[in-house]
């Protein structure tokens, strides 16, 4: 195999920076050792705004096709003022939007979230809310949890270029490291070390818990959804098979109880 | 990268490098064929619901004199299968038992599914483990038998002595989380608040895979990563025996062969034992009955590991103070959770570590 010759080995250095320009390109923060800790990096609020611009240029052509629509139907005459106000405000919602580097999609999701549910469907509109509530909830809070892994991934990097430098210290210019193996032990050992103190911190206890309720909070509504589907059909739901479940425990603690007392009456030893 | 980039040539021959001998390790993992696990004989003598009361055959090699009389149940976790305590032939503490003369008998939980979600803690202990307590008590003619108790399967065997002391001549507990709250416990703080309740609501039962990805998220960079890397470069070393490549199988099987658990028994376990700490504190019931560990007046033996990551050692040892026993030994193992059943250490102490002590007590 090729092995480094020990002559300072400006590969593991090359190695660490080619790993950085990854980090940088999946836009996680602190992927440069200069900005790390620092603000949300730029590829995720580029995403966002990327993701808000499609929103507004979709909704443009709609509206465009509306107002197309009604200059037909009069005749030829100008558009319809409503048209351009919608248009404004749509345009004004999105470039908004895109301008505050926030993701369009949690935008469009609270939106909605606020209407109040309205109608003979208001039953349907209210579930289908609170689903989108939730999910927007729950993708929120993963990333931040995936910040603060990508967190620990930077960091682990800086810890092994420490190491390494630590170990140049010791031993001259070679760092002592014969093979990409060896290398990659020492990012798992260093990865290890940082993650563990994150692991073990309040915060990251309180993400992590916060992600799985939202978790759970977005099952909740699926299964509501997905219930009130199923009963259009007439299809047994989860819900009433818990209730049959619940009732023959009922049943069998009954029958065990029973049972005991028939043993205790006939001086048999039970638990 | 670009070419000018110092050291970016020799990266990209050792990144090579690397990446071949990763491709060659696949081709040979491509030809492992299946694993089998298991290697003592055993039958079933009793089953209840969805558990099964196993037997092993006894040594026919053991001089009657040098039999343990008194039988051994033992109590595995629910998450995960009990094969882990007999997973081959060089690699089983029920083998080293039977070896020395010991009469075992398991309890297989089972895999539980939706129908089971209303089985709590008191199902567990008062109904199952008694049933399989009452079962072996009359099958081998003693009042009183040995209980094994195995991390969850512990803490279930404490609830059980404390509650049937009348029943057990001596109490063995291994890797046994008692105290919660220490501070090295890291799935305690992990749950600290996590809304179980909601939890157990919407799922039923809690998912062995979803159990799985909290347990290697413990370790994320070595159980993800690593001990594949590993694998796949020991494969390329011609000196690596198939033997090793299917222990790693048996093992990888037995980490993801994970039950579902029973969703109340999980809500109950997390907010009783883990979030609120009953166990150690002396306020936790089982079918209305307080579970005082100082009713645990027979013999017992606590087995921790000095490296377990699940199970802190300190997390085990304030079992000593609990007990009402008069007759508590401990026994330090160098080594981690799993380890302490597979590891060649553990061959070698830890089947005669309990052989040994319960020999001791057969009789007295």
């Amino acid at each position: 195999m090729t092995e480094s010759k020990n002559d300072g080995s400006d590969w593991i250095q090359a190695w660490i920076e080619q790993q950085r320009e990854q980090l940088r390109r999946a836009g996680m923060p602190g992927a440069d050792a200069a900005s790390t800790g620092g603000p949300q990096s730029e590829g995720v609020s580029d995403q966002y705004r990327d993701l808000g611009m499609r929103w507004l240029e979709a909704g443009q052509s709609y509206l465009q096709g509306w107002q197309q629509f009604a200059q037909r139907s009069a005749g030829g005459e100008t558009p319809l003022k409503f048209g351009e106000e919608m248009l404004n405000a749509w345009q004004g919602t999105w470039a908004g939007a895109a301008s505050a580097g926030e993701g369009a999609t949690r935008q469009f999701a609270d939106l909605i979230s606020r209407m109040p549910a309205l109608g003979l469907a208001r039953e349907q509109t209210e579930a289908w809310r609170e689903l989108l509530a939730a999910q927007a909830e729950y993708q929120h809070l993963e990333q931040e949890l995936r910040t603060v892994w990508s967190k620990v991934q930077t960091d682990a990097l800086a810890m092994l270029e420490a190491a390494i430098r630590e170990r140049r210290a010791k031993h001259g210019a070679a760092p002592g490291i014969d093979d990409y193996r060896e290398l990659y032990n020492l990012w798992v050992e260093c990865g290890e070390k940082v993650f563990a103190q994150v692991a073990h911190s309040e915060s990251y206890c309180k993400l992590q818990a916060q992600l799985g309720n939202a978790a759970i909070r977005l099952k909740t509504r699926q299964q509501a959804v997905l219930e009130r589907t199923l009963k259009q059909f007439d299809l047994p739901t989860r819900s009433e098979l818990n209730t049959v479940h619940k009732q023959m425990r009922e049943l069998r603690e009954r029958i065990a109880t029973l049972e005991s007392q028939l043993a205790a009456a006939r001086g048999e030893e039970r638990s | 990268m670009s070419g000018a980039t110092p050291g970016s040539a020799e990266l990209a021959a050792i990144t090579n490098d690397f990446m071949r001998r990763m491709s060659q390790g696949l081709a040979a993992l491509a030809n492992a064929g299946e694993v089998t696990i298991g290697s003592s004989a055993k039958e079933a003598v009793f089953t209840e619901d969805k558990i099964t009361l196993y037997r092993y055959r006894p040594s026919e090699v053991v001089a009657p004199e040098n039999r343990v009389h008194t039988p051994v149940l033992i109590s595995y976790a629910l998450v995960n299968r009990p094969y882990m305590m007999d997973l081959q032939a060089d690699r089983s503490l029920i083998r080293g038992l039977l070896q020395r003369g010991v009469d075992v008998y398991l309890i297989d939980w089972g895999y539980p599914d939706g129908a089971d979600r209303y089985l709590a803690l008191e199902d567990y202990v008062l109904r199952y483990m008694s049933h399989c307590v009452d079962f072996v008590r009359k099958a081998s003619g003693q009042d009183r038998i040995n209980l094994l108790g195995v991390c969850q399967g512990g803490s279930m065997s404490l609830c059980y002595a404390a509650l049937h002391p009348q029943r057990l001549r001596n109490l063995i507990t291994m890797v046994t989380p008692v105290d919660f709250h220490t501070p090295e416990n890291l799935l305690t703080k992990w749950a600290k608040h996590v809304d179980v309740d909601a939890l157990v609501a919407a799922t039923g039962n809690v998912s062995g895979e979803a159990l799985n990805a909290l347990f290697v998220s413990l370790m994320p960079f070595r159980l993800n990563s690593q001990k594949y890397v590993d694998l796949l470069h020991q494969l390329n070393d011609p000196n690596t025996s198939a033997a090793a490549l299917e222990n790693f199988l048996r093992m990888e099987k037995w980490i993801f062969d994970s039950p579902d658990q029973a969703g109340e028994m999980f809500r109950q376990f997390l907010t009783l034992f883990v979030k609120q700490n009953r166990l150690s504190k002396g306020t936790l019931e089982v079918g209305g009955r307080k579970v005082d560990l100082k009713q645990i007046t027979m013999p017992v033996l606590n087995i921790y590991a000095m490296q377990d990551h699940l199970v802190p050692p300190s997390s085990s040892k304030p079992l000593g103070e609990l007990t009402g026993s008069s007759d508590y030994s401990t026994h330090e193992f160098q080594g981690g959770h799993i380890g302490i059943y597979v590891s060649g250490t553990a061959q070698r102490q830890i089947p005669d570590k309990i052989a040994g002590w319960l020999r001791e007590r057969d009789r007295s």
